[in-house]
């Protein structure tokens, strides 16, 4: 296997001399702030262009709707998303060439630990907010639990789910649609507590998926690469870094993926009761 | 400060000198301190400036951070934009790659003004700043910082601190102005006062007041002080400039006024100043005189060898010293004439001793001299005759005894009295008998022309020739030619015609006499003598001449009666004046002195009472008679007698002598009317004048005169109607034997004939026989007097009355008196 990696390397050499090559732009969903997701990802993406040749280049949009525009319009050759496994969106021809090593994400509704709402339909005619009405984690699954709970909310978009959140601790909204791992990131950074009131199955994270015309060897190597990255010293103190910035307890690698691992998100969006924008 | 900077301010006010003062520190603080302030604060405004300018660029790379990480180049373009505008940004530039977007701000005119920006020099800083997120650089920011804002800040405050000083230095001016003038307002005071005392106006002193500093105050005060003294001072050297003034005018109007002539010189002895006096005695006019050397103008000689003498004042200035010139100094007068002059020449000093000049001081001496002259002359003169007086007369006896002794010279002294005098000087008044003594004198000095001899008039008719270096035979040859022309002599006056008796006495100066006293004495003595002869005689004194001895025994006498005296060894004696007419019942005496000798004796009055008389006793005799009368009477009132006191012809004369008797007779309880006073006929003629006047005085009191003797000298009958006598009392030598000598009961009837018809009683005198007694009862005689009838008896005083002590133990004189 080793050897066929080599190989794969060195057959990607020429690619590899062309520094002075286009870089792959490469698209992150806005989970975070804009200097959050660029100190994280561009250490990470650094890495990988120098180990793998292959230049790529963070590109961002404003909001996590306008990166996915962008995704869509072909202005990114890759991204770190999963925005793209909507029936529509899915025909694009982006596929999943590895994924972030973490346990996984839910969609909650949570609300802060001193509200009296207790229950889902107690949401009913309430504010929550939402990053943006495209999130999976964020938006999807809690809209799901709460439409199927009967609760008709009143949804108030904050752009990304730490903003939600925030709109949630100042007090200006009454719940919450958040991703789990990013919600337990923010309450353990900014020390507060919070409920769950439903909380989704477990989908993996964010995919990084190619476009269709990054090559299948260079997507390989790209994977590849990120893959390596917890693999080696350098890769691991990168990451560790990188987590540190965003107050993570431990630093999370990448790991192999492909669409099937992704193929929940399509069921997701075939029987879900949450309009679908595309 | 400099001398120029001092001499700048030559004529600037202090209050403006204070103020460019603080003007000029307060520009310099404002100065330092902008420099100190401003310097630090311009460092800290470019600090400021560049932390500024990083501050705006970190902020504008994290603003466009974002914009650069989504590459929103047109957002990038806008922030910059928004960036420069309204800020202190010039310019704001973001550069990735081939993408330069650069931004500046418009041009805004600044509102301080160039050069404070040139001095401030503050560079607007441009600054980069790179943006990285997560090691990967998006772009490069860069910003120029504009420092108008700043030098703009920094100009305000420059601008608000020059306001501040401007306002503060206004401020201070006005406080200060205001300070000034409260603090120094004394000190212009004290500025006008001295001015004030610069016009002489004296009187100007300073108001105290409260809210001027105390140096000012005590300055005022000071001045006040001074201003009090110094007044003071002017008041009294006024004063003493007008005592000045005044003793100046005083001092010039006498210097011209004096009889003095006074000639002030100066150093050279040139005329500087010449009174009127002196101009008078030099015979000079003021023009003459003045510049000229006084030995020139004044010139001076010797008067009595008429040689040239130097000017005194010359000598003063000579000798520095003061020169009197001597008594025999004349000025020689350009007409001539020369005015005798007593001087005195002084230099005149300044303060140092130098010689200034000199003044003369002169009298006029020639009236003086000749007064002395005349003075010496009448020392020496008798000025009615021109002849030696008496002074002069001693003075050559003693010269001559002094010669007599020590030379063997031979010396001759004549003494010469008139023996008709007093009748012509009576009879003729003063002047006849000045002219019959300046006749006389003519004739003595004719005879006794030899220069040697001298002669003198010694008293009123007494004369003295001193014949020098002459015998005695040869004297007596020229009094006898004086005498025999005396003799021939007539003095006629006033029609009437004087024959003149003279008597001398001469006597050789001898080496035995002791004084010019005893010359005198033998002169007086002898010439006493001579008259005694009957006039016209020449006696030479002779030790062994009786008569001139019994003369010199009466001189004697004094000495017996001072004794006496001393030892009350007088008494008075009494005998009756009997009264032929059977109308008077009183009885009369007459009384009598009488002297015992120291063996008792009674010593008779012909030898005691000429002697009194001739050498003045006889007065003191008087008064004594007259105070032990008046005591008997007053303390014997039994006894109612009339009593008669005999009065000497000296007693007459004594204007006194009436007091004495009103001042005792007052003393006494004694009837004045029982009083009678015996004047005789020789001595009233004598003193008529003096007589009439005492008979007059007492005959008022009621006391009686009676004229003794009468009939025994030159009476004259004209006498009686002057005299107011009562009694006349007939000298005995017609009395005596005038029982067989027809003459004299001729004159004694003659004389009561004449007494009678002039309504006086008559007394004869020594009656001592009964014919002659008989005699006189014929003739009528009223009272008659004489052992005869009655021997003198001594006064029966009494044991109760004793004698009065005489006062002074030296003489009767001075007893009596």
């Amino acid at each position: 296997m080793r050897i066929l990696w080599c190989a794969l390397i060195l057959s990607l050499g020429p690619a590899c001399h062309a520094a002075e090559r286009k870089p792959y732009a490469f698209g992150v969903l806005n989970q975070r702030s804009l200097q959050l997701t660029a100190t994280y990802w561009n250490p990470i993406l650094s890495y990988v262009s120098t180990r793998s040749g292959i230049p790529l280049e963070l590109h961002i949009g404003r909001t996590a709707n306008e990166t996915t525009d962008k995704a869509i319009a072909g202005q990114l050759d890759l991204a770190f998303t999963n925005h793209l496994f909507t029936p529509k969106r899915a025909r694009l021809g982006w596929r999943v060439i590895a994924r972030q090593d973490s346990k996984g994400i839910r969609g909650q509704v949570v609300v802060l630990n001193d509200s009296s709402i207790k229950t889902l339909r107690e949401l009913n005619g309430r504010p929550v907010a939402f990053a943006n009405p495209y999130g999976f984690a964020g938006y999807y699954l809690p809209m799901e639990a709460l439409m199927r709970a009967g609760a008709k909310v009143v949804p108030l978009f904050s752009g990304n789910q730490e903003a939600a959140m925030g709109q949630l601790l100042s007090g200006q909204v009454a719940a919450a649609g958040v991703n789990n791992q990013i919600m337990a990131d923010f309450a353990r950074r900014e020390n507060i507590t919070y409920r769950v009131l439903s909380e989704s199955a477990p989908y993996f994270d964010l995919a990084i998926m190619a476009s269709p015309h990054v090559s299948q060897a260079e997507g390989k190597l790209i994977a590849h690469t990120f893959i390596n990255i917890a693999r080696e010293p350098a890769g691991q103190r990168i990451l560790q870094q990188a987590a540190q910035r965003l107050g993570w307890d431990q630093w999370r690698g990448f790991a192999p993926a492909s669409n099937r691992d992704y193929a929940n998100y399509q069921q997701f969006f075939k029987r879900t009761l949450v309009p679908i924008n595309e | 400060m400099s001398d120029a900077g001092l001499r700048s301010m030559v004529g600037i006010s202090l209050s403006k000198r204070i103020q460019a003062t603080v003007f000029a520190l307060t520009l310099s603080s404002y100065l330092i301190g902008l420099v100190l302030i401003g310097l630090p604060l311009r460092e800290m405004t470019v600090r400021s400036l560049y932390g500024e300018a990083e501050r705006e660029v970190s902020a504008l790379a994290a603003a466009l951070q974002d914009h650069a990480l989504l590459r929103d180049y047109p957002a990038i373009e806008q922030t910059l934009l928004q960036r420069v505008t309204g800020s202190n940004i010039q310019r704001a530039s973001f550069k990735m790659g081939s993408v330069l977007l650069d931004k500046r701000a418009p041009q805004q005119k600044s509102r301080y003004p160039d050069w404070f920006a040139r001095v401030i020099a503050i560079a607007s800083p441009e600054v980069r700043a790179d943006i990285h997120l997560g090691g990967v650089n998006y772009g490069t920011v860069s910003l120029v910082q504009g420092a108008q804002s700043a030098i703009q800040n920094l100009w305000t405050l420059v601008v608000k601190f020059t306001v501040l000083i401007v306002f503060g230095m206004v401020l201070v001016s006005c406080l200060l102005r205001r300070v000034l003038k409260a603090n120094l307002g004394g000190l212009y005071d004290l500025q006008r006062a001295a001015n004030a005392f610069e016009g002489a106006n004296f009187t100007v002193r300073l108001p105290l007041t409260e809210n001027s500093p105390p140096e000012i105050q005590q300055t005022k005060l000071a001045f006040n002080h001074m201003a009090d003294k110094l007044g003071n001072l002017l008041t009294t050297l006024e004063r003493k400039q007008e005592d000045l003034y005044n003793e100046k005018e005083r001092l010039r109007v006498t210097i011209e006024s004096i009889g003095d002539a006074v000639v002030v010189t100066d150093a050279q002895g040139c005329i500087e100043f010449i009174n009127p006096r002196a101009l008078e005695l030099a015979g000079l006019e003021l023009d003459e005189a003045l510049g000229r050397q006084v030995a020139d103008a004044i010139p001076m000689v010797n008067e009595d060898s008429g040689a040239a003498v130097t000017s005194p004042i010359e000598l003063a200035l000579r000798r520095n010293t003061v020169i009197a010139i001597d008594n025999h100094t004349a000025i020689a007068r350009a007409d001539g004439s020369r005015v005798s002059i007593r001087d005195t020449a002084a230099p005149i000093r300044s303060p140092t001793g130098q010689v200034q000049g000199g003044v003369l001081v002169f009298q006029d001496e020639t009236e003086r001299r000749k007064l002395m002259q005349r003075l010496a002359w009448q020392a020496e003169r008798d000025h009615l005759t021109g002849l030696c007086n008496r002074r002069e007369m001693e003075n050559l006896m003693t010269t001559a005894l002094r010669a007599v002794h020590d030379q063997a010279r031979k010396f001759i002294f004549c003494y010469m009295d008139l023996d008709q005098f007093k009748l012509v000087n009576d009879t003729c008044g003063h002047r006849g008998g000045d002219a019959l003594l300046q006749r006389l004198a003519a004739i003595l000095t004719d005879r006794v022309s030899a220069p040697q001899h001298h002669l003198a008039r010694l008293g009123g008719d007494e004369f003295g020739i001193l014949f020098s270096d002459t015998s005695l035979s040869d004297a007596i040859t020229v009094v006898q030619g004086i005498r025999d022309e005396i003799v021939r002599f007539r003095f006629e006056w006033e029609s009437q015609i004087f024959r003149l008796g003279v008597s001398f006495g001469v006597t050789e100066i001898q080496t035995t006499m002791r004084d010019i006293g005893e010359i005198l004495s033998q002169a007086d003595t002898a010439c006493y003598h001579a008259k005694s002869q009957g006039g016209n005689a020449i006696q030479v004194y002779e030790h062994t001449h009786p008569a001139l001895r019994k003369i010199t025994d009466e001189m004697q006498w004094v000495v017996v009666i001072t004794r006496a005296f001393e030892e009350r060894r007088f008494v008075l004696y009494r005998q009756k004046v009997v009264s032929l007419n059977p109308a008077i019942s009183t009885q009369h005496y007459e009384v009598l002195l009488r002297m015992r000798s120291e063996d008792g004796e009674t010593v008779a009055p012909g030898e005691l009472l000429p002697a009194a008389e001739r050498y003045g006793l006889a007065p003191s005799f008087d008064r004594w008679v007259i105070r032990n009368l008046l005591a008997y009477l007053d303390t014997h009132p039994h006894d109612t007698a009339c009593y008669a006191i005999n009065l000497s012809g000296r007693s007459l004369s004594d204007p006194a002598f009436t007091d004495f008797i009103l001042d005792t007779l007052n003393q006494h309880n004694v009837d004045p009317t029982r009083l009678c006073f015996e004047i005789t006929e020789t001595a009233a003629i004598n003193n008529l004048a003096e007589c009439e006047r005492l008979i007059l005085s007492l005959k008022s009191r009621g006391i009686y005169f009676a004229l003794d003797d009468f009939g025994k000298g030159q009476s004259s009958f004209g006498y009686l109607q002057r005299l107011p006598v009562k009694y006349l009392k007939i000298d005995g030598e017609f009395v005596r034997g005038i029982d067989h000598k027809p003459e004299n009961f001729a004159i004694t009837k003659a004389i009561h004939t004449l007494a009678h018809e002039l309504d006086k009683l008559t007394i004869a005198e020594q009656v001592e026989t009964e014919t002659e007694l008989a005699c006189i009862k014929r003739l009528g005689v009223d009272f008659v007097q004489g052992y005869l009838l009655h021997a003198p008896e001594p006064i029966p005083m009494g044991d109760g009355i004793a004698y009065p002590e005489p006062r002074s133990a030296r003489s009767p004189q001075a007893a009596a008196n």
